[in-house]
């Protein structure tokens, strides 16, 4: 058919620009940003929450084309073209209609925020979805009476979005891509398992289309091809992100944008240039201040990956809504890292118990106060006799959990360099993992 | 003068899938130009059609049209050589007469642009040019008819099959449809199934009979018109009597 024709009376083609201006309003209105920063996968994956819309009014479409074939007696037809072929062209504007409708709400995401680059794999993944939901959209138009293929398509396809979240099942999420808008924080990149899990479980619903269009089986078959393929490529799907596996895994390569100031270096990633002559300047100023307590830190805070065999090199994680006060406790964690809210854990935790992650706590709250943060938020956290949460240290014997401000208020009550002895101890039980730490300061 | 061309079927069979009683097995050759095939309802006239238009893959045996075979290397070069129209017309919603003949020419094989082009002139071909860019949901039933016919002959084939063409439509339908058919360039041989055998003396050459899933006569139409008994008032209805008669 030709393009003029297929634009003239395909409703993919008259569905796309209703839905552009539909869903920009719906995603602008829905999405709920965190920190705005400019992560073209964090705002690419926060613009596929329109998915959820898009591919059932397009996959519905694609069954209105179906239906037409067959009611235009086509499949009956002495043809030399084949019949994917002729599927193809038949569905083609459903999907360039919500492919189009796809990226222009990914534009009015990412545009107000800046020159964003959209990330290339989650709207492949994406698409990859698009695509196979149209195709089974197409095929569904075929077999069935229009006014039930449309409804079953459009609420069907809905469903594959909506019960999995309803479920809360990993691996459902996984396979059906409703983990996509779940994508990342800076220091996250998509995990490569979901988007195998896509490709699987999409490439078998193109592959028991296409075998079916072409084979035209009795309708008994139909259920039989699709369950074969789709538990071959769950089994696929399931190996490369088993269920309990995040949609994210950890950013690979070196923040590379460094800011020095007093002899601290603060390395960030492109995404938070704005950000690194703050935190440089709020980790100059701890740092200051915990050497002048005698206490020898690490001189870098970097994002990304860290050398951890470096004792003058730390990890870090920012984010444009960190205040000063967050800044600090987020230059305590890398210094005086512990459950559960170490980025980076010492190299003999991946091998043993990490029993002296029990200081963690306390240590980090000597730091924290000594680097100036305000003691409503050390209140927040240890007031009232509050301590260590057991679950985090199950190891730690339980003369050790004590409440946190009575404890460090022995410490402080100590002359300077006892109490910069007692934090040095305790942080170089931390990197132990199997010792346990001089926690009482007498 | 219509051209003739050889139609080959060799130990063809075929038997539907939910229906065990029927079963057609044909072994027939025409070379004549214009052929009228008949036969009762169910003789499995349609199915022979079906057969030869490469609709319906036959179970065994050999279909050839003008040397190209059916199941060979060169089935695409026999489907654009073979036009085929059905018994039931169902146009695409939605298009207008020449889109819909170019979709056709396009399943065919041909190219886009060309099967546009070429519309154009099959349309004026079945005296419907003018009605290029009528829906094809705003036309006449006898219009639907030669749309189908069009689309038959858009790929300019050598071989046209028209199954049960002119059934439903009024006297006066059935006469145009006849004259367009006979007006038919001549390079176009055809084969007709039909069980109307009142005016077969007027447009076709070659006769042959159906019953039962098989070729029970075959010859040419003074042959066929030689046995109706004499004083017939309608020979060729009274000679296919005699033949159907003589099968059972």
């Amino acid at each position: 058919m030709r393009i003029r024709t297929l634009l003239r009376v395909a409703p993919g083609a008259w569905l796309a620009p209703v839905m552009v201006g539909l869903l920009v309003l719906y995603v602008a209105s829905s999405i709920t940003f965190g920190p705005r920063e400019p992560y073209g996968l964090y705002l690419t994956a926060r613009a596929m929450n329109g998915l959820g819309l898009i591919v059932p009014v397009f996959a519905g479409t694609a069954a209105w084309e179906g239906a037409r074939l067959v009611r235009g007696g086509v499949w009956g037809l002495p043809m030399t073209r084949h019949r994917i072929a002729v599927a193809a062209w038949s569905f083609l504007p459903a999907f360039v209609g919500g492919l189009i409708v796809l990226v222009v709400t990914t534009m009015a995401v990412l545009v107000p925020q800046g020159l964003v680059v959209p990330d290339m794999v989650i709207l492949g993944s994406a698409t990859v979805i698009l695509l196979a939901q149209v195709a089974l959209g197409f095929f569904i138009g075929t077999i069935a009476p229009r006014a039930i293929a449309i409804p079953v398509v459009v609420l069907g396809s809905f469903m594959t979005f909506v019960l999995p979240r309803v479920a809360g099942s990993a691996w459902l999420r996984h396979m059906s891509g409703t983990t996509l808008e779940l994508c990342c924080t800076t220091d996250q990149v998509l995990s490569p398992g979901v988007v195998v899990s896509i490709v699987a479980i999409s490439a078998a619903i193109l592959i028991a289309v296409a075998i079916l269009l072409t084979r035209r089986p009795r309708m008994g078959v139909y259920p039989v091809v699709f369950l074969v393929l789709l538990i071959v490529a769950s089994g696929v799907a399931m190996a490369a992100a088993p269920p309990t596996q995040r949609p994210y895994a950890e950013r690979t390569g070196t923040a590379d944008v460094c800011e020095t100031r007093d002899g601290v270096t603060v390395c960030v990633w492109p995404e938070h240039r704005e950000l690194a002559p703050r935190v440089s300047r709020v980790a100059a100023a701890a740092v200051d201040a915990w050497r002048a307590a005698g206490v020898t830190v690490p001189t870098t805070f970097r994002e990304g990956e860290v050398d951890k065999s470096d004792p003058l090199t730390a990890g870090i994680s920012v984010r444009s809504t960190n205040s000063r006060n967050s800044l600090i406790e987020l230059l305590a964690v890398a210094v005086a890292p512990h459950f559960p809210v170490a980025r980076d854990e010492p190299t003999c935790a991946a091998t043993h118990e990490w029993r002296s992650s029990i200081a963690g706590p306390y240590v980090w709250t000597w730091l924290a106060t000594e680097a100036g943060i305000d003691h409503q938020s050390v209140d927040n956290y240890f007031g009232g006799g509050a301590r260590p949460d057991s679950d985090y240290f199950p190891d730690a014997p339980k003369s050790l959990i004590v409440p946190v401000l009575p404890l460090l208020e022995k410490v402080w009550e100590l002359p300077p360099p006892a109490q910069a002895t007692w934090v040095r101890r305790n942080l170089r039980a931390l990197a132990q993992c199997d010792v346990l730490p001089p926690l009482d300061p007498g | 003068m219509t051209d003739a061309i050889s139609v080959r079927l060799s130990e063809v069979s075929y038997a539907y899938r939910r229906s065990g009683s029927f079963k057609l097995t044909v072994s027939w050759a025409t070379v004549s130009p214009r052929t009228v095939l008949l036969g009762p309802n169910g003789a499995g006239k349609t199915t022979m059609l079906s057969i030869i238009a490469g609709v319906l893959r036959p179970a065994s045996g050999h279909v050839e049209v003008g040397g190209l075979s059916l199941d060979g290397g060169d089935r695409a070069a026999y489907l654009r050589a073979v036009g085929w129209m059905p018994q039931q017309i169902a146009p695409i919603a939605g298009l207008s007469c020449r889109e819909q003949i170019a979709y056709v020419g396009w399943l065919k094989g041909l190219g886009k642009s060309e099967a546009w082009d070429r519309a154009v002139g099959t349309l004026a071909d079945v005296d419907l040019a003018e009605l290029a860019d009528r829906r094809t949901s705003d036309i006449s039933g006898g219009q639907l008819r030669r749309i189908s016919l069009a689309q038959a002959l858009i790929t300019r084939p050598s071989l046209l099959l028209l199954d049960e063409p002119t059934a439903g439509l009024d006297p006066n339908q059935r006469s145009n449809f006849r004259d367009l058919v006979a007006g038919l360039p001549g390079e176009v041989a055809v084969l007709v199934s039909t069980h109307q055998v009142d005016d077969i003396a007027d447009t076709f050459d070659d006769v042959a009979i159906m019953s039962e899933g098989a070729i029970v006569w075959h010859g040419p139409l003074t042959r066929f018109m030689g046995l109706a008994t004499d004083g017939s008032v309608r020979p060729a209805e009274a000679a296919y009597r005699t033949i159907v008669h003589e099968s059972d």
